[in-house]
């Protein structure tokens, strides 16, 4: 061996030891993706909620005007935000309650082993899969006043009128709620089939010892045992509604005038038809304070539940 | 309380047939133990008698009464689970309320009766209070126990209760397991694999293998009588030496190189109809005692070399060969026993067992 040839041997030994140690190597891969997350979503928040305090629009250049919190002030004292939240409330407790019990019933039936389970589950989870714009859209047609085929089977079945779905005001809430019911049970059924299935057998055989009927046993040994996952299914369901657009976007426009507008609705047209921009970001941030209060209920119920079961 | 009688059992799973025709009966208040080997059908049966398994066909009766299809709520049975099948979200208290409330058992009534078991397994409040998962083995046992009494059932089922214990705690769960069956008086299927749990819990022992019932007895005449081989290898510890034999006349050769063992008049008339051929003979370590040497001469004396000697409390295992076979003996500590000298051993002639070498059934009595 030559000396240069040690020499570099020493000279990797030295940068091993001092220039790369385990510290910065450690580092080194963390800050590529840091940097991302900076740039994706640091970088836009930063601008929403400085954008929030200013008045101006995208489309007019020209220097912004500080408002402090004017536009906060503005939105939540305005009337028609109130009733865009009103209804919203509406959609999405009357859609997540429906969608809870409809989807956990539904798991509750496909529980057990017969012939053709796994045909079923799949069909069963077919809307959830897919797109909501076409969900929209079918539901759209098929809620059509005159030649709609909703219409036509309860004229059929029932023998109903023709029932205004979409251009009434009372009845399109029911409308939004369907489609959206008839996309996003799957979700609930396949979360709740999930918990179901994790409860040990030999306490439903226990529990047939102990003579416990099949409502006893549900209540008393299914509901407490997988109620963490139902929660958190229930999470999920209800940020998922607050946000509802593009179906509802697809499926009435917002209508019949702007009664079926949910808040997310309400800032696109903030947004992206009126563009503006410093009102939309203080909407947005209002939107946003809502969904983390509302998630953080869930999920200190939802560790309740958990230290519970331990 | 209840009779139990089962009619020509089968289970089969799919090939398997885990329960292969099986029928008997247990009489009212009795303790009766299925024993065997895991894989034996001990607790396929035990599920049929609870209606957790659907029999392939026979039938199941509850007194007179056919309880075949019933399902397990319809027949009032208790049943304590290998590993307990508590409800890990309940506390003691509800666990063991779990089968009055789902029985809408008034309330004071409940709280009287849980009471009541509680006291009887020493359940004390603050291990009540805890919940399910977070009881110690030995308490997760006692209030499986309570809650499977607490509603008077006609039959209490066990399944292994006491496997999921440690040793010592084992001894102790057992003794007082046999004493509450006998305050309550309830008729009790247990199950298990551990030969001393059924010898010491038993009113009668069933074994089992492959499916089938093997032999039904008091733990007395299974141990002193095994009517199979395999009973006689599965009861008894230390186990029972085993030594293949050849019957000739007054004598029998043991093992390759024909040791011959003279044997007593009664048994020889006994084995008349065996001469020439091949058995095996079994005896226990207690029935082979130990003579000074010099005593070989006589009736079912034999001389050996003591290979090594295993002191245990007040009594000594001794260890020798045999025609090829190692033999254990049982003797009192008191005995002055060395190793690799010579001595004698006498077989109890009375507690020879003899099988057929092919039928491995027992050719006496």
């Amino acid at each position: 061996m030559n000396k240069s040839e040690k020499e570099k041997m020493n000279a990797r030994k030295d940068f091993r030891r001092e220039i790369l140690t385990e510290r910065r190597f450690k580092i080194l891969f963390v800050v590529p993706t840091l940097a991302i997350l900076l740039f994706l979503i640091g970088y836009p928040f930063a601008t929403v909620i400085w954008s929030g305090f200013f008045r101006f629009s995208l489309l007019r250049p020209g220097v912004p005007k500080f408002m402090g919190l004017g536009n906060y002030q503005f939105i939540l004292t305005d009337p028609l935000t109130w009733e865009r939240f009103i209804f919203t409330a509406k959609f999405v407790s009357l859609s997540v309650v429906i969608q809870f019990f409809l989807g956990m019933g539904i798991a509750y039936l496909l529980q057990r082993e017969f012939k053709g389970r796994g045909l079923v589950l799949t069909l069963v989870m077919v809307p959830m899969m897919m797109c909501p714009i076409v969900v929209g859209l079918s539901w759209k047609y098929m809620f059509n006043t005159q030649w709609g085929i909703i219409n036509y089977l309860l004229g059929v079945l029932l023998n109903t009128g023709k029932i205004e779905w979409l251009g009434n005001e009372s009845n399109s809430i029911y409308a939004a709620v369907i489609a959206d019911t008839w996309m996003w049970t799957p979700f609930m059924t396949l979360l709740s089939l999930a918990a179901f299935s994790a409860i040990p057998t030999y306490l439903y055989e226990a529990a047939d010892i102990d003579r416990a009927s099949a409502w006893f046993r549900f209540r008393h040994i299914t509901l407490p045992l997988s109620a963490p996952i139902l929660v958190l299914a229930l999470l999920f369901r209800l940020i998922d509604l607050f946000k509802a657009f593009d179906l509802i976007y697809t499926l009435t426009g917002g209508g019949p005038g702007s009664t079926t507008q949910t808040v997310s609705f309400d800032l696109y047209k903030r947004a992206f038809q009126y563009f503006y921009t410093g009102e939309a970001s203080a909407y947005a941030i209002i939107l946003l304070v809502i969904i983390i209060g509302l998630s953080t209920i869930f999920i200190k119920y939802l560790t309740r539940l958990a230290e519970e079961q331990k | 309380m209840a009779s139990i009688r089962l009619r020509n059992l089968q289970k089969f799973f799919g090939e398997v047939k885990a329960v292969n025709d099986v029928s008997m009966e247990i009489r009212n208040e009795e303790l009766v133990v299925f024993l065997g080997p895991s894989g034996c059908g001990k607790t396929t049966t035990l599920r049929c008698i609870a209606g957790l398994e659907k029999p392939t066909a026979g039938e199941v009766y509850f007194d007179q009464q056919n309880v075949t299809s019933f399902s397990p709520p319809d027949r009032n049975v208790a049943m304590v689970f290998q590993f307990y099948a508590l409800y890990p979200h309940l506390t003691a208290y509800e666990n063991i309320a779990f089968p009055l409330k789902a029985q809408r058992v008034p309330r004071a009534e409940i709280r009287e009766k849980v009471g009541q078991v509680t006291k009887l397994l020493k359940l004390g409040d603050s291990i009540v209070r805890r919940k399910a998962n977070r009881l110690s083995g030995g308490d997760m046992q006692r209030v499986a126990l309570a809650r499977a009494i607490v509603r008077e059932p006609r039959v209490l089922l066990l399944d292994e209760p006491l496997s999921a214990l440690d040793e010592k705690f084992r001894e102790e769960m057992r003794s007082e397991l046999g004493a509450l069956q006998k305050k309550i008086k309830v008729t009790t299927v247990y199950v298990t694999h551990d030969q001393r749990e059924a010898m010491c819990l038993a009113d009668r022992i069933v074994v089992m293998k492959d499916g089938e019932i093997i032999q039904t007895g008091t733990p007395r005449e299974l141990y002193e009588h095994p009517r199979n081989l395999f009973v006689g290898y599965f009861i008894g510890s230390p186990g029972m030496n085993f030594i293949d034999c050849l019957f000739d006349r007054n004598k029998l050769m043991l093992g390759q190189d024909k040791t011959e063992l003279l044997i007593s008049e009664g048994l020889t008339i006994e084995l008349r109809e065996y001469q020439g051929r091949e058995l095996i003979l079994g005896i226990r370590p207690e029935n082979l005692s130990f003579l000074l040497s010099g005593k070989e001469k006589g009736v079912g004396r034999i001389k050996v070399k003591v290979i090594s000697v295993e002191k245990i409390g007040h009594f000594k295992i001794f260890y020798f060969y045999l025609g090829g076979r190692l033999f254990k003996g049982r003797a009192s500590a008191k005995e002055n026993i060395a190793e690799g000298g010579e001595c004698s051993v006498e077989f109890n002639q009375n507690r020879i067992c003899l099988f057929d070498k092919s039928s491995q059934q027992s050719v006496l009595y």
